[in-house]
């Protein structure tokens, strides 16, 4: 059996899995089941789920190729990700699941801040989760082209509409079980790639690890010190409780399994990259020396496994690619139907249910199209993390321990944040080389502070649940 | 470092997948269940 009929049929395989799963979880009788699985997500669901949504692309073949090309430099730089992670599992997360009547980072604002931050929020969540969607399945389009052929606007749509497809019914459950699946895969067959790596090694064991050091030398020595920290502080910062991971946080069964999850999570991200570099820095080992970067992590599985596992490689990328982007469209879909859709007047629990199904299907669509304007993967992704943290995280993490709060505080934090980190990377290029999320922050603090002492006092209307 | 790398967190990542692996049934199972149990 030739390779590509072994590759097509691990595919195939892959989907049929997915399928099954995304039919015996299809049943939702209620929005809360759609949106937060009826908040009965255990610890090990949590950590699965969260860790499957957090291994993109770029954190899996992106850090293969940052290996083979510059060591381990990515790997210190990105544990800033894992630390933010486990800070977020220990002080944030726990308090967010008590939060037990909000379905989303808008419901959280309406209880802290009022309806027109409610709405501010929910126009960046839908935003950035179909930005996010956008670049994921324009490199998943790509990977897929590269396997089949196919052109790239047919294999973008086909990865993006088969995610929809598998979510839109089950919500939640559906993505939290399909992210099981797709953890399982890719843990076990990259990890296999890299054991096989190591054991088929042909020279000594501190070779490797000599070539690991002077790659991660010249890595660091080739950097200035703005672009360490601007490194550090989008990963530090831009991802921090985006809405598939406060949607976790809200799905848990308790506290403890919001904590337990998150801090799973961040932990084995620190475990997940080391694997992936080292794979790149092994790659020297094998492939020839001209091989494109971004071509390293195929090459050094079309060399080492046998094709069946060649296949179920190329599969753990769908898997991984999968996982995100299923997360990101369900938080998109709850999104748009709590946030805006409902901020008029309540919709009752079978229209928001309905909404949220073909808000799925109508998002995958916009995120398909994006993706074919969308620009560089790299390029979109520094876009969404200048956004996300400037206009959220300032009035999302004082809201969250603070009582007295103020309706104008919280969107003209919002509003300052998002616009100053905006002109900051778009108009102005990051003048000095001072990170745009570093100055959004600053401003969406300013403004936090002006609208606190200039505002009246917000009183919460929704009385079910007490902070 | 390197044999901590490229060893060990492999050997923990594939026990990651075996313990997801069992409470995923568990999982998929309890939705099931909560399914027949409205239907």
């Amino acid at each position: 059996m030739g390779t590509i009929t072994v590759e097509s049929l691990g595919i195939i395989v892959y989907l049929l899995i997915c399928v099954s799963l995304a039919y015996v979880t299809r049943k939702t009788r209620s929005f809360a089941e759609f949106s937060v699985g009826s908040r009965k997500v255990p610890t090990s669901m949590i950590f699965a789920s969260l860790a499957a949504t957090i291994i993109g692309p770029g954190f899996s073949v992106g850090f293969t190729t940052k290996g083979y090309s510059t060591g381990y430099v990515f790997y210190w730089l990105v544990l800033a990700y894992s630390v933010q992670t486990i800070l977020v599992g220990l002080v944030f997360a726990p308090r967010l699941a008590t939060f037990r009547n909000c379905h989303t980072i808008g419901d959280v604002f309406n209880r802290c801040y009022g309806k027109f931050s409610h709405l501010l929020a929910g126009i960046v969540s839908v935003g950035l989760c179909i930005g996010f969607t956008a670049v994921i399945g324009k490199l998943a389009g790509h990977l897929l082209s590269g396997v089949t052929g196919w052109p790239l606007i047919v294999t973008s749509a086909f990865v993006t509409m088969f995610v929809a497809l598998l979510t839109f019914s089950g919500g939640i459950r559906a993505v939290i079980a399909n992210d099981g699946a797709q953890f399982i895969w890719f843990s076990i067959i990259i990890p296999v790639t890299l054991l096989t790596a190591v054991f088929k090694n042909p020279g000594p064991a501190q070779e490797v690890a000599a070539r690991a050091t002077e790659l991660t030398n010249t890595g660091f020595a080739g950097m200035t010190g703005a672009q360490i920290l601007g490194i550090v502080v989008s990963f530090l910062l831009g991802e921090t409780l985006t809405p598939p991971f406060a949607n976790r946080a809200l799905a848990a069964k308790d506290e403890s399994a919001s904590r337990k999850g998150f801090v799973y999570a961040g932990l084995y991200v620190i475990v997940w990259l080391g694997i992936c570099t080292t794979l790149g820095i092994y790659a020297h080992q094998y492939i020839p020396a001209d091989t494109k970067p971004d071509d390293v992590f195929l090459g050094i599985g079309r060399m080492l496994l046998h094709p069946a596992l060649y296949g179920a490689l190329i599969v753990a990328i769908i898997a991984v690619v999968m996982s995100s982007q299923e997360s990101l469209l369900n938080s998109a879909s709850v999104a748009f139907v709590r946030d805006i859709l409902s901020i008029r007047g309540k919709l009752s629990d079978q229209s928001e249910l309905l909404y949220s199904r073909m808000a799925t299907i109508v998002i995958a669509v916009i995120a398909v199209v994006v993706a074919q304007y969308s620009p560089s993967i790299i390029e979109g992704l520094l876009i969404c993390y200048s956004i996300w943290a400037p206009s959220i995280l300032i009035p999302l993490l004082i809201g969250l321990y603070v009582k007295d709060t103020r309706s104008s505080a919280g969107w003209l934090s919002m509003l300052c944040g998002a616009s100053t980190s905006i002109i900051w990377q778009t108009i102005l290029k990051e003048p000095s080389g001072i990170p745009a999320i570093l100055v959004g922050l600053a401003a969406s603090a300013t403004g936090y502070a002006i609208g606190h002492f200039w505002g009246s006092l917000h009183i919460d209307e929704t009385t079910e649940v007490s902070k | 470092m390197i044999y901590i790398m490229s060893v060990i967190f492999p050997l923990i990542a594939m026990g990651c997948s075996i313990w997801i692996f069992i409470a995923m049934i568990s999982y998929v199972s309890e939705i099931r269940r909560d399914i027949k149990s409205h239907k």
